[in-house]
């Protein structure tokens, strides 16, 4: 039971931090959407680890190693969304080259 | 975009994530619900790991090539983000009065450095056979830097000096340098020798974590927007 | 071990990676030596690799020694050997044409200082990707890879690479967390992440279709197929030029080579015959819209990135011949002819991205008229560039004709005539966008060069420019070393050949 309400509301973070990745249109509101959806990936992983009593270790094994990528992509993507808002002066995508 | 196909496009973005979230939930709710996966695998194969924690038998034995490319990727991040500084170095930001001034921060770092410091080794040592390991001592060194970069401490450019750049690297590199060794010695990366697991996890450890630490405190400053300074020829 | 101690096969992920350890500390006085000494190990653990496969066959490596499913484990066999093989000579031949490109003003220092670790790196975690048969380690070396080629294209600094790069990287983010995703739903339901081991635990039912279409929708972000391509163009056309090169012949062809493994070897037969037509369609559309998107640019790298887009779609047109109750011989020449065009392709569009940085720099621009009679200045570039578009073009004997022709050959037997016409249409409109190259080039103008290219970078492009002919050339080698570990069911595309 636990688990099932753990691993459903998982994918419902998942699938919000989708929809806010398509949706936001400044860039570290995109990027805090996809660390969003990384949580509900993470999650559902140690929400599964769970079931049959004592935990496998295998998946928090996993969960660890995503989180340090997660973290390393995400910090690259904010220093480089700086560094493109000092060269066009613009937060979102789909506008590049505003002032530039 | 005109407004109604935007609509259109919108209706069709939640229609699809719905999809996503209602096939998601049929899996996770099909599988079986007292699969173990590798427990009991992992738990038999402990005694040959040359630690007493599982987690830490499958991050840096059983798993020990993800963990290995996994810190090539927090490097490779370091060297992204050092790539994208302006190649002048922002020199008028204006400098904030260094917090260092003040006693009371000065006699409140004094008192938690040295302890954070003390618990990340104590992390790193630990994560034998409890929870713990370099993620959790490195993650707390990483704080270190941060503490020391928002109270002033450390100036708002540092040098990238061979040292700092040492350090950065020094937990991949331990870590390669051991799986090419233990391959010339098994013919396949990373097989330990059965009693010197131990030991040379707990080497890999430590190197690992002063590395984690480093990296997380570089990427920090780097996002709050401080810069380092560079050599001309050198990253 | 049958007489061999060592695993070849760890230097291709190992050199690499020491070399990008050693540049990333290093100052900038030793680099010629230790990209020599890089590339020189990779080169010598491939050639020991490939020896080894032809002697005793595919084979399998458990790092650590533990074996799946608490281990990761390599599977070494003729389609890994293959493109592992396109990987190394593609990446010897950059590394060689970069030493050049990063000339000596101020800016192209500062960015070789980082351009040779995150390439190193880059090159490692392809090896790695190309050697596993791990599900999660896939999804590590993706994400390595894919972050160093993000940081790769970002290198000039200039907005539209910025932007370029920040939205393949958001993309490739997102794409990733599918994919894990996935991974985790099987890892929960067969309790293993070895892509045989779970293959041999599936059963047809909710689990698996999850697990098909986040697997599948996270790679084809990844290998960049239509109507996901769309972060492609503007990544591959802004990057430095071997940068293009190293993106669009290798790094999409990781997703590609995940999703071909899965493809036929991970789903119980028939649960994923839906989703492979599916790709079928998408890949003759990428075929039509990409070349008739390269025809309409005007700037040359973007030619040749939409290209990409459409060459990338002969790969998937193969995929529905592995459904169920296609007859075995048109499948595993589907197969065999996806194989191909992988190499195939990889060799003539580095050929070109890295011919494209010679023009660019001989003019210092990058808009197709600026070709306008450069072929008489730089015949030896414009020589690499008509072997690779020969090749692009599917003419014989360029190593773009066999692929097609087995795609041909498998659609007859199976009575299929969209495949045909696609592949006859995308042939055709490659020879429209590529003239529009070759005609500027050829043209009698008389034009001075603002710089002389180095003559390394223009020997570089010529050497793959010819192998995409020797490729073409020696088809029967690379298709008997394709056979070698084949998938179940995919090696029946020699018989009756002679």
């Amino acid at each position: 039971m636990t688990v099932t309400i753990y691993s459903l509301a998982a994918i419902a973070l998942f699938v919000l931090g989708l929809y806010g990745l398509w949706w936001q249109p400044h860039l570290l509101r995109k990027l805090v959407s996809l660390n969003i959806a990384s949580a509900g990936a993470f999650l559902l992983m140690v929400a599964l680890a769970y079931r049959g009593g004592d935990p496998d270790p295998v998946p928090h094994a996993l969960v660890l190693t995503g989180i340090v990528i997660s973290v390393s992509a995400t910090a690259f993507a904010v220093v480089l969304a700086a560094r493109r808002y000092r060269e066009t002066g613009s937060v979102e995508l789909d506008e590049p080259e505003a002032r530039s | 975009m005109n407004r109604v196909a935007f609509r259109c496009l919108h209706g069709l973005v939640i229609a699809v994530l719905a999809g996503l979230a209602y096939l998601l939930a049929r899996a996770v709710l099909a599988l079986d619900p007292d699969g173990r996966g590798l427990s009991d695998t992992v738990t038999s194969a402990m005694p040959e790991s040359g630690v007493l924690h599982p987690l830490t038998a499958v991050l840096l034995n059983f798993r020990g090539y993800d963990t290995l490319l996994e810190i090539a990727v927090l490097l490779v991040a370091v060297l992204a983000v050092w790539s994208l500084e302006p190649p002048a170095a922002p020199c008028s930001r204006v400098l904030q009065e260094p917090a260092h001034r003040n006693p009371v921060l000065l006699v409140g770092l004094g008192v938690m450095v040295p302890m954070i410091a003390m618990t990340a080794g104590y992390f790193v040592w630990v994560g034998a056979y409890r929870p713990g390991g370099a993620f959790q001592g490195g993650a707390l060194l990483g704080a270190i830097g941060v503490m020391l970069a928002s109270t002033g401490v450390l100036p708002p450019s540092i040098r990238r000096t061979i040292r700092l750049r040492l350090a950065t690297t020094i937990g991949f590199a331990v870590f390669l340098l051991v799986a090419l060794l233990t391959s010339l010695w098994s013919g396949t990366l990373l097989t330990y020798p059965k009693a010197w697991a131990g030991l040379i996890i707990l080497a890999i450890e430590t190197a690992l974590a002063l590395s984690i630490g480093v990296s997380l405190a570089l990427l920090f400053m780097a996002a709050a927007d401080r810069a380092t300074v560079h050599r001309e020829d050198a990253p | 071990m049958n007489g061999w101690a060592l695993g070849p096969e760890t230097g291709l992920v190992g050199f690499p990676a020491v070399g990008a350890v050693v540049l990333a500390i290093a100052a900038a006085r030793g680099r010629r030596l230790v990209v020599g000494l890089t590339v020189a190990a990779t080169l010598t653990a491939f050639v020991l690799t490939l020896a080894r496969v032809l002697s005793i066959g595919a084979y399998e490596q458990d790092i650590g020694g533990w074996g799946a499913p608490l281990g990761i484990g390599w599977r070494i066999d003729g389609f890994a050997v293959l493109m592992l093989g396109l990987s190394v000579v593609v990446g010897a031949v950059v590394s060689i044409y970069s030493l050049a490109y990063f000339g000596e003003d101020p800016g192209d220092r500062r960015r070789a200082l980082f351009f040779w670790p995150l390439w190193l790196f880059l090159w490692s975690a392809l090896h790695g990707l190309f050697l596993s048969r791990d599900l999660f380690n896939w999804y590590v070396t993706l994400e390595l890879s894919g972050l160093a080629a993000v940081a790769l294209i970002a290198l000039s600094g200039r907005a539209d690479a910025l932007t370029g790069s920040l939205r393949y990287l958001l993309l490739a983010l997102a794409a990733s967390l599918l994919y894990l995703l996935g991974v985790v739903v099987l890892y929960s339901a067969t309790g293993t992440l070895d892509l045989a081991q779970v293959a041999s635990r599936m059963t047809p039912g909710p689990v698996a279709l999850a697990a098909v279409l986040l697997i599948t929708t996270g790679l084809v972000v990844k290998a960049a197929l239509f109507p996901a391509h769309f972060w492609l163009p503007s990544a591959h056309a802004s990057a430095p030029s071997p940068v293009s090169a190293v993106l669009s012949a290798l790094v999409v062809k990781g997703g590609f080579y995940i999703l071909a493994r899965t493809m036929t070897g991970l789903w119980p037969a028939a649960s994923a015959d839906g989703v492979l037509l599916v790709l079928g369609w998408l890949g003759g559309a990428a075929v039509l819209w990409g070349s008739l998107l390269a025809i309409r640019q005007q700037r040359l790298k973007l030619v040749i990135a939409y290209s990409t887009v459409a060459q990338l779609g002969y790969l998937f047109i193969a995929f529905p011949f592995w459904m169920d109750g296609v007859g075995e011989q048109a499948a595993s020449r589907a197969w065999a002819g996806a194989a191909y065009q992988a190499v195939s392709h990889g060799l003539a569009k580095a050929a070109l991205f890295l011919a494209a940085g010679v023009l660019i720099h001989a003019r210092g621009r990058d808009d197709l008229d600026a070709l306008r009679g450069l072929g008489a200045h730089l015949p030896v570039t414009a020589t690499a560039m008509a072997l690779a578009g020969i090749s692009l073009m599917g003419i014989p004997p360029g190593a773009g004709f066999l692929p097609k022709w087995m795609l041909m050959t498998a659609a007859l037997q199976e009575g299929r005539i969209i495949p045909i016409m696609v592949l006859m249409a995308g042939g055709l409109l490659a020879v429209g966008y590529l003239f529009r190259i070759f005609r500027r080039l050829l043209v009698a103008d008389d034009v001075a060069l603002d710089h002389a290219p180095p003559r390394t970078m223009e020997i570089a492009a010529l050497v793959l420019g010819i192998l995409s002919v020797i490729a073409g050339l020696s088809s029967l080698p690379i298709l008997s070393l394709l056979s070698i570990g084949a998938p179940e069911g995919m090696n029946a595309y020699l018989e009756g050949v002679p």
